[in-house]
């Protein structure tokens, strides 16, 4: 599991945007990083006339399963709860 | 008082893109009490209320994490307020054991002068690796090398009965650099918000509690020309206490179907941001499902979104307290149009030609 910028020049159609931004973010994020791409987090960060709108976004790519599924790290990095109880 | 029924009033600041008012040190703090009072309701995020030791509990505020925020207003998840919660911490095992002591004694001290319910504590065995970068426009962002280790800590801290969790990671040290002298001095990005945003994120989109993050920094020295808005940042040796503050009573975060929950984003009845910073998801939902979007332009940016861009209708405002003034008309079914000059003529809806003819 990592996390990884990603930077998409988009020229939208008519209409409402978020429609037509979700959809082309997840699809841009797929094409650099591989299908298990997902948006962590996302903003248009510049308009342009003739490039259109540019928006940068941090993927997080790979999996890491559901809450309570085995542990993704090895032995030397699991978390230890400590005995300190604030 | 405010006889009329509260109008909920999203609050956005966006983190990291230099928002001169609340891209420091919980400077937006005092704007948002003046949104709360104006609207009765107000839901917003930790950048906004953060301010390091200072902070502002209000029952009127609803502290909402960035990536809870997005799906809320996308109307994915709706809030339901509680009465408390137990904050779970957790720790970056890459934070050294004085400033580790410092967070902890944090953390006793909210616990014993505030009430509290704080714990258990996770220190992670492996540091999360946090690292610090710009996008091209300038605004932070940042990584971590072990987002599974965070995710798997926030597994345990919830399996230990935490309903949230505040977390306390290890940022770089770069005391020497121009852009820490340029924010301390009221120009610059904070460049840890991005690093922070991806945090919390992370762990909001994986368990689906609240979670708010405070960075683990060694003590700047001494600066006589500190801004204002950043001096919040230098009062102790942690940033902790507001966000144990404000994650102990932050609303649950449900399914707009559940019984529970009592705010939606069909109950939004306003939506203020920076006038150049349009561009965030919670925003553009929100006014794309014809909430009115007050744009402050007074809250400069680095950025050049504006509604104009966008193809979005605003309602300008020049500082957060003529925002508050156009909320409070909303609340009070006034039409904002109707406090400005010059006033225009009533819209008319065209007649086709042959159709009837009985106004000039």
């Amino acid at each position: 599991m990592r996390l990884e910028p990603l930077e998409i020049w988009f020229q939208p159609a008519a209409g409402a945007l978020l429609p037509q931004l979700r959809p082309s973010l997840i699809a841009a994020g797929q094409a650099q990083a591989g299908a298990s791409a997902r948006l962590l987090r996302w903003a248009i960060t510049a308009a342009e006339p003739a490039r259109g709108l540019r928006i940068e976004a941090v993927l997080v790519v790979g999996d890491l399963g559901a809450p309570g599924q085995a542990p993704a790290f090895d032995e030397s990095s699991r978390p230890s709860v400590t005995s300190e109880d604030c | 008082m405010n006889s009329s029924p509260p109008l909920p009033t999203l609050l956005v600041i966006p983190t990291g893109v230099g928002c001169e008012v609340g891209g420091y040190a919980g400077d937006g703090l005092p704007a948002a009490r003046l949104l709360a009072a104006a609207s009765g309701c107000l839901v917003t995020h930790p950048n906004v209320l953060n301010g390091a030791a200072l902070y502002w509990s209000d029952r009127r505020i609803h502290y909402v994490e960035g990536w809870a925020l997005d799906r809320f207003a996308c109307g994915e998840l709706a809030l339901a307020p509680v009465a408390g919660r137990r904050v779970g911490l957790l720790l970056d095992g890459g934070i050294e054991p004085e400033l580790r002591a410092r967070q902890l004694q944090a953390a006793e001290a909210c616990r014993a002068t505030l009430g509290l319910a704080i714990g258990p504590v996770l220190t992670t065995a492996a540091p999360l690796g946090v690292g610090l970068s710009l996008g091209p426009s300038g605004t932070s962002w940042g990584t971590l090398e072990r987002p599974d280790v965070l995710l798997r800590a926030g597994e345990q801290l919830v399996a230990a009965g935490a309903t949230a969790i505040a977390v306390v990671a290890r940022f770089p040290d770069d005391p020497d650099s121009d852009a820490l002298a340029a924010y301390r001095h009221g120009a610059g990005v904070d460049a840890l918000a991005g690093a922070e945003a991806v945090i919390s994120h992370l762990l909001v989109q994986h368990l689906g509690i609240p979670c708010a993050h405070a960075p683990a920094l060694a003590p700047l020295p001494l600066d006589p020309q500190l801004d204002p808005r950043a001096a919040a940042e230098e009062l102790g040796n942690t940033f902790l206490p507001c966000v144990l503050v404000g994650l102990s009573r932050a609303p649950d975060l449900v399914a707009p179907q559940d019984r529970r929950a009592s705010l939606r984003a069909e109950d939004l009845g306003a939506v203020v941001a920076p006038a150049g910073a349009l561009g965030g998801e919670a925003v553009l939902a929100s006014a794309e499902r014809g909430v009115p979007l007050i744009a402050v332009s007074g809250n400069r940016c680095l950025l050049q979104v504006d509604g104009a861009a966008l193809g979005l209708p605003v309602l300008p405002a020049a500082t957060y307290s003529e925002a508050a003034g156009l909320v409070l008309a909303l609340r009070e079914g006034l039409d904002p149009g109707s406090l400005t000059r010059p006033l225009g003529s009533i819209a008319r809806v065209p007649q086709p030609q042959g159709g009837p003819n009985g106004d000039p």
